[in-house]
């Protein structure tokens, strides 16, 4: 079984990242895997594989993620580019559009695009449907493909 | 994407924040098990509650609610002057609390109530459930049958009277400073099958179209990832609903109690979550069949015999 620690450093960033992709506020963010990691400490739950391990700990990040935004004490996600600078205006722009996505779409296009994960996947962490997330990805790309016709 | 994949790789924490982390991880780490041990989890950063959690009701509480005479499937069935067995014939033992609770009684059952419609029963005045007098009633009952010292040593708890089946454990483990009176915060309500619950006049979710199935439900944002409503609307007026779930990480059920204006969590072990749940199926098709059998059979009694042998008629 690993430790705080192992689970700090194996898992951390991941989990950090995903809350990122939903809140997209550095300090909320911190707050939702470190509550993630508590629940994880109190629940002390056995795993399969580390596969499965990280799978429960991305469900849980993103849950806390959801239910944050859903909360009054959210703060405004403005903050994320000032933290993280884009390097180039494109890059800017990508997220700006990203961060205007519905949250069901954002978290699709975050554990696809940068976790690798199949659909089939995403649904079993987000607990929803495969049809459903992959309705997601697409009207997903589908706005951002639109916005960057008329961009250009 | 490939913008997006390199963006958030530069996103991480710093050492000092991992550092930090681990740290705070590990000063929890041995108590391990803090909400066992009721030590109230460390302060954290403050910030405004998201729901304010009522104080907590046993699930007996609540599926006694459906099980007593005064709830809508009771309602149903004693509308129709047919005992059940086994929920009113008085027959007992496999009556709904105990297949929802293997080994527990229900609250009827404890107090030696089980069969309201029993001779020595009738003609008393039973108020019904949901309104202030039936549970001020029930918790006289529960009273009565305590010991006079364990009537002194408890100390008053709004919500929590009904819970004496209950092990302590089982309660939401909510920090006492985080229990607020919830009146007023949360309201339901429900019109053309969709029942919409609200914080502070936001709304938290839609739930729609909760007839029955396993569908997932469509929650447009809500705290609780909503698998399975069930609508109670005699429990508390319209908008009433038991809502099975996800709270954050655990498993749990739900009551959004409209008259009352709260919104109450109780977290379920897998197993009696999935038992619940089957059991509330199971009944609910049961019941079903059994109107529609029932309905059948009216039909056929009043309708006119189209097929009547030749020879008898006239």
């Amino acid at each position: 079984m690993h430790s705080a620690e192992d689970i700090v450093r194996l898992y951390g960033d991941m989990l950090y990242r995903a809350a990122l992709s939903l809140v997209w506020c550095p300090e909320d963010a911190e707050d939702m895997v470190q509550d993630c990691l508590v629940k994880w400490l109190t629940a002390r739950p056995e795993f399969d594989s580390d596969e499965h391990e990280k799978a429960w700990l991305l469900r849980v990040v993103m849950n806390l993620s959801k239910n944050l935004l859903a909360s009054a004490a959210h703060r405004t996600r403005a903050d994320l580019l000032d933290i993280y600078p884009a390097e180039e205006p494109e890059e800017a722009w990508l997220l700006e559009e990203v961060a205007k996505l519905p949250e069901g779409e954002r978290s699709a296009v975050h554990l696809f695009y940068y976790e690798g994960y199949k659909t089939a996947e995403i649904a079993s962490i987000l607990g929803k449907k495969e049809s459903t997330v992959r309705s997601w990805l697409h009207r997903a790309r589908k706005k951002l493909k639109k916005q960057l016709e008329e961009q250009e | 994407m490939n913008k997006y994949k390199k963006y958030m790789d530069r996103c991480s924490q710093s050492e000092s924040q991992k550092q930090a982390l681990i740290e705070k991880l590990q000063k929890e780490e041995p108590a391990g098990t803090v909400l066992e041990t009721q030590e109230a989890p460390a302060p954290r950063r403050k910030r405004p509650m998201r729901l304010a959690w009522a104080a907590l009701i046993p699930a007996a509480a609540i599926f006694a609610v459906l099980i007593l005479p005064g709830s809508p499937l009771s309602l149903r069935i004693s509308a129709d002057h047919e005992p059940v067995p086994g929920i009113q014939d008085g027959s007992g033992s496999s009556s709904w609390i105990s297949d929802l609770f293997p080994g527990k009684k229900s609250k009827a059952e404890s107090t030696g109530n089980a069969d309201p419609l029993s001779p020595q029963n009738q003609g008393q005045d039973i108020p019904p459930v949901g309104t202030e007098a039936h549970y001020a009633e029930e918790k006289q009952i529960s009273d009565d049958k305590r010991p006079p010292e364990e009537k002194q040593t408890e100390p008053e708890q709004r919500g929590t009277d009904r819970a004496s089946d209950i092990p302590d454990e089982t309660y939401c483990p909510v920090p006492p400073e985080e229990r607020t009176d919830p009146k007023g915060d949360v309201d339901v309500s429900y019109s053309e099958n969709v029942c919409k619950v609200y914080l502070s006049g936001v709304p938290l979710a839609a739930l729609q179209d909760y007839t029955r199935g396993a569908e997932a439900w469509e929650a447009l944002s809500c705290s609780v990832q909503i698998e399975f409503v069930f609508e109670v609307p005699d429990y508390a007026g319209p908008g009433s609903c038991l809502i099975f779930g996800l709270c954050g990480t655990e498993q749990c059920l739900v009551t959004a109690d409209r008259l009352n204006g709260s919104f109450r969590k109780l977290p379920l072990s897998e197993n009696d979550y999935d038992i619940i749940k089957q059991n509330l199926y199971q009944a609910m098709e049961e019941e079903a069949s059994k109107q529609a059998s029932r309905k059948s059979a009216r039909a056929d009694e009043t309708a006119p015999s189209l097929d009547a042998p030749r020879s008898q008629q006239p």
